[in-house]
């Protein structure tokens, strides 16, 4: 029976000119979207892999010099790009793409790709995460929404009743009709982004158990959307109401309420300006030691506090360069304050992630958006990660600048010069993005939002078919 | 008849629920955005005010360590942090170039969440290395904000549409418009007649909401924001009209709410997000990453030419050029790194004008589709009318970059004059003032292209069909 009622359904479905002139838009736009984005990262990562590239042989082609000259000059450290981005862009457009590792001071992710576009790109552009999260979910509207009004307005689910068919079984086989096309949809375009990710070369290695989990979170997504068409159609009059309301809910969840959240994230944890932060580190290292000021109270201290330590009476005597001492611990305390202050601005994302985490109640968008990014590695999280493994990277290589200043110089000679193979000694700087078994473990409050909604959802169509 | 028509409507919709309805949704949301829209101004705003407060305390504190350096008193900071050296000023005592927001601007964030609001250009600092991007949460940038902007763009078509679907398809639905067939007013100006009822009322509630926003922002009503609610009228209008054409098809309510869904994703979603697509697909801005290599490669090909003159120390730690030391070199250090510095400007130029170049083409290709979507026009004016429009950031990067010129200009012939920087000079210190001359408002052009979609609309309404109109609607 329920084979027959599916297979009616599907054919429903199927044979309506509006669905599918509807399905083959959203095909073409997908493809579309899809091959723009896999041109467009292609040539991402092949510029990432040029500049890091050429950012190492110009590090490496430094003459023989100061280390500390060498800090000064500092070299950069590029974000790569990961496979699954060709599927979700998440907020890559909004942060830097590199970060520039000198002496003293840690730097934020320079060039945004969002401040080199039009005010246009503001409106969204066509990616495929924006089909996945937008568009797929109005195709389900679009296909579920008459699925129980049709039947009052033709009169059939009186015959139906009168016929003493299981109302509940008919909702399933309804549920089906929408759901199977539309996961058979989902499945071409991850088999598509699969087979398209396996032949492009520069891509990186692609983890199908990444793309696999991708796949089900955006199915459970579009489970959750064909159990409220459903009980919209089945608790409205006519079809009209219906759909009015489908698209009041989508337009609450996918736009409204993430809005409104970003809103009141920014209202009750806001970000500090950039000036305010970086004048606040200003303020502390104007009050610490600065490896570049051996004049100050923190410097003199140090001297005191080296000198006793050593047991010797004057700077000469130490058995190392006084002045690359004094940079190193200079960094070390400035590291410190970095970090102090760093820690705070994580605080506050952690706060504003708490409050998108509790309005992922009122809209499956969200929860689905924050996986999806976090799986593809484009989310807010990774670029932190990132960010600080470029600082990690910073500190060490300050460290092995300073150290070699220190250990091969006497107190006052800054004429020192390292000789150029110490460039190349020093180890690249590499980065890997959290496995896929900690980005899990990180995202097990978004999973179970995503399981909530797909529990509310199927009770609330199984709830809503007893009514009918 | 069309009195009787008015009044008839009039009635229908203060009897129906859709009204109170559409005012309490109207009236929570506009309210809701403007707050909002004004708390993101507040936090500008009160940025601005502090940094402009601290510079004045920064100032004050200036003169009287300028005063105990005339007096040969001791002022607690290394030489080379004193005051009266040009370099020390120029580097330690910058200006504070803002942006602060405009009248309107609480009805649109635009770009205003993505750049800053205030920069303090320095002597040493590179003009073209100034960050002009806020510290903000890719998260947030991402989602975007609950603004006037959003209620207007995306929102009100929606109410508009939820509004007249079905007016008439309706009436054949329940039967009535048989009676009015059988009146001596035809099909098509009865409908006239109804929609533009519905018009004149939700433009009447629209009018308030917005107004009663703007005044509890304490937002001045001046010829800006009776320009910006004539905006909204004509947006409104657009899809009033486009409501009445697809009603004038005669198709059942659910196929009219079909219809018209389908044109509000395409008009508000994908074309604006085709068109923005295309934009950077044919016009794409040059590799960021590979303008790193770039600047490196000058500055690595510089740094060849100036150890030819300058020793490493000196260069890395300008800080240790005090009046103590041998000034003659100390001096000539300076004019040198500042003479590396123009090179570098000098050869960076053409390469950063490759990005405006590209990012006009950017915005040329935007302009020239704008016609495709009314969404485009009218949220392009928004912005425009709130200054948080991408040429006004770009404008205001240009008015400080010109700043920060000046304010080298200001200290450089005391570096090379070897002048010390006194007390009378803080007066006389370049302020930054923002140039608005080279921002073209788009509003009138927007105006016009949206006259014109709605004129279209009404032309094609009154082209369709004419021949045995009735019938046709009749029948569907």
């Amino acid at each position: 029976m329920l084979r027959l009622l599916t297979k009616k359904e599907l054919q429903e479905i199927l044979r309506s000119g509006q669905l599918r002139i509807a399905g083959m838009i959203v095909m073409v736009l997908t493809i579309i979207a899809i091959l723009v984005s896999a041109s467009y990262y292609q040539s991402i990562q092949q510029q990432h892999e040029e500049a890091s590239h050429n950012e190492r042989n110009v590090w490496e082609s430094q003459d023989d010099k100061n280390p500390h000259s060498a800090a000064h000059y500092g070299t950069y450290a590029f974000k790569p790009k990961y496979p699954l981005s060709l599927i979700d862009q998440g907020v890559d457009k909004f942060v830097g793409i590199s970060i520039f590792l000198e002496a003293h001071k840690r730097n934020e992710a320079q060039y945004m790709a969002a401040a080199d576009q039009t005010g246009l790109a503001r409106f969204g552009e066509l990616t495929p995460d924006f089909i996945l999260l937008f568009i797929i979910p109005l195709l389900i509207i679009l296909m579920g929404h008459d699925s129980f009004t049709r039947e009052k307005e033709t009169g059939t689910l009186k015959l139906m009743k009168s016929q003493g068919v299981s109302l509940r079984l008919v909702a399933f086989a309804k549920w089906l009709g929408v759901f199977i096309p539309i996961t058979v949809l989902t499945l071409c375009v991850f088999l598509v982004a699969g087979v398209l990710l396996g032949t492009l070369g520069n891509f990186g290695e692609l983890s199908w158990s990444g793309l696999l989990i991708m796949m089900l979170v955006y199915v459970g997504y579009y489970a959750i959307f064909t159990c409220i068409s459903l009980i919209a159609s089945s608790l409205s009059k006519t079809s009209g109401i219906a759909l009015v309301s489908l698209l009041a809910f989508w337009i609450i969840s996918c736009l409204a309420i993430p809005k409104a959240a970003t809103n009141i994230a920014e209202l009750e944890h806001p970000y500090p300006t950039k000036q305010a932060f970086d004048e606040a580190i200003a303020l502390d290292k104007s009050q610490g030691l600065d490896g570049h000021d051996p004049w100050s109270k923190a410097a003199k201290r140090l001297e005191e506090e080296t000198l006793k330590a050593y047991k010797v009476s004057s700077l000469e005597e130490l058995p190392f360069n006084y002045d690359g001492y004094r940079m190193q611990k200079g960094e070390e305390h400035e590291a410190e304050i970095y970090f102090k202050h760093y820690h705070k601005l994580k605080d506050v994302h952690n706060a504003q992630t708490g409050i998108y985490r509790k309005l992922t109640s009122l809209s499956p968008y969200l929860p689905v958006r924050f996986l999806s990014m976090s799986l593809a590695h484009t989310d807010y999280g990774t670029h932190w990660h990132f960010s600080d493994a470029a600082e990690n990277y910073r500190i060490e290589l300050q460290k092995n600048l300073n150290n070699n200043f220190a250990d091969n110089s006497t107190y006052g000679n800054w004429a020192y010069k390292a000789d150029k193979s110490l460039w190349a000694d020093i180890p690249e700087f590499s980065y890997s993005p959290p496995e896929l078994q900690d980005v899990v473990k990180q995202n097990s409050l978004n999973f179970a939002a995503l399981s909530g909604w797909l529990i509310i959802a199927f009770a609330g169509l199984f709830l809503s078919t007893k009514r009918l | 008849m069309l009195t009787l028509n008015i009044i008839t409507e009039l009635r229908t919709i203060f009897r129906n629920y859709w009204l109170a309805a559409i005012t309490l949704i109207l009236i929570t949301i506009c309210l809701y955005a403007g707050w909002n829209g004004q708390n993101h101004v507040n936090r500008h705003e009160d940025s601005i005010v502090a940094a402009l407060e601290e510079m004045q305390s920064a100032d004050e504190l200036m003169a009287a360590r300028l005063d105990s350096i005339d007096q040969g008193l001791e002022i607690g900071l290394p030489t080379w942090q004193y005051p009266n050296s040009p370099t020390a000023t120029g580097d330690g005592a910058p200006r504070v170039a803002a942006f602060p927001p405009g009248n309107l601007a609480l009805i649109s964030t635009g770009q205003s969440d993505m750049f800053n609001h205030y920069v303090k250009p320095t002597l040493t600092g590179d003009s073209f290395s100034i960050g002009f991007t806020e510290l903000s949460s890719p998260v947030s940038l991402l989602m975007g904000n609950f603004d006037p902007a959003f209620v207007l763009v995306y929102l009100l078509p929606l109410i508009i549409i939820s509004f007249c679907y079905n007016i008439l398809s309706s009436e054949k639905e329940h039967g009535s418009l048989v009676l009015v067939a059988s009146s001596p007013l035809s099909v098509r100006h009865w409908l006239l007649q109804k929609i533009a009822v519905r018009f004149v009322v939700l433009i009447l509630i629209l009018t308030i909401c917005l107004l009663l926003m703007l005044m509890m922002n304490g937002v001045m009503i001046n010829t800006d924001a009776l320009l910006m609610i004539l905006m909204v009228w004509l947006y409104a209008a657009f899809w009033f009209a486009m409501a009445y054409f697809i009603n004038l098809r005669g198709k059942s309510s659910a196929r009219n709410a079909i219809t018209l869904l389908g044109l509000w994703v395409a008009l508000v979603l994908a074309i604006p997000s085709l068109i923005s697509q295309s934009a950077s697909t044919f016009y794409p801005v040059p590799s960021r990453a590979l303008l790193v290599n770039e600047m490196r490669n000058i500055q690595a090909e510089l740094d060849k030419q100036q150890n030819e003159i300058l020793d490493d120390y000196l260069r890395n730690h300008p800080e240790l050029i005090t009046r103590d030391a041998d000034e003659s070199t100390a001096y000539g250090w300076w004019q040198r790194f500042f003479a590396s510095k123009d090179l570098v400007s000098e050869r960076m130029a053409p390469l950063l004008a490759n990005y405006d170049q590209s990012l006009k083409k950017q915005q040329h290709w935007v302009n020239q589709l704008s016609f495709l979507s009314p969404a485009i026009v009218f949220r392009n004016s928004l912005d425009h009318m709130a200054e948080t429009s991408t040429a006004h950031y770009d404008n205001y990067r240009q008015s400080v970059m010109t700043f920060a010129d000046e304010w080298r200009d200001f200290f450089l012939p005391m570096v090379f004059q070897d002048k010390l920087f006194t007390k009378d000079m803080i007066a006389e210190l370049p302020a930054f003032d923002m140039e608005r001359s080279g921002l073209k408002s788009p509003v009138s052009t927007n105006a016009t292209i949206l006259l014109v979609m709605v004129a279209g609309l009404m032309l094609a309404s009154l082209v369709m069909n004419r021949v045995g109109e009735t019938e046709h609607l009749m029948q569907g």
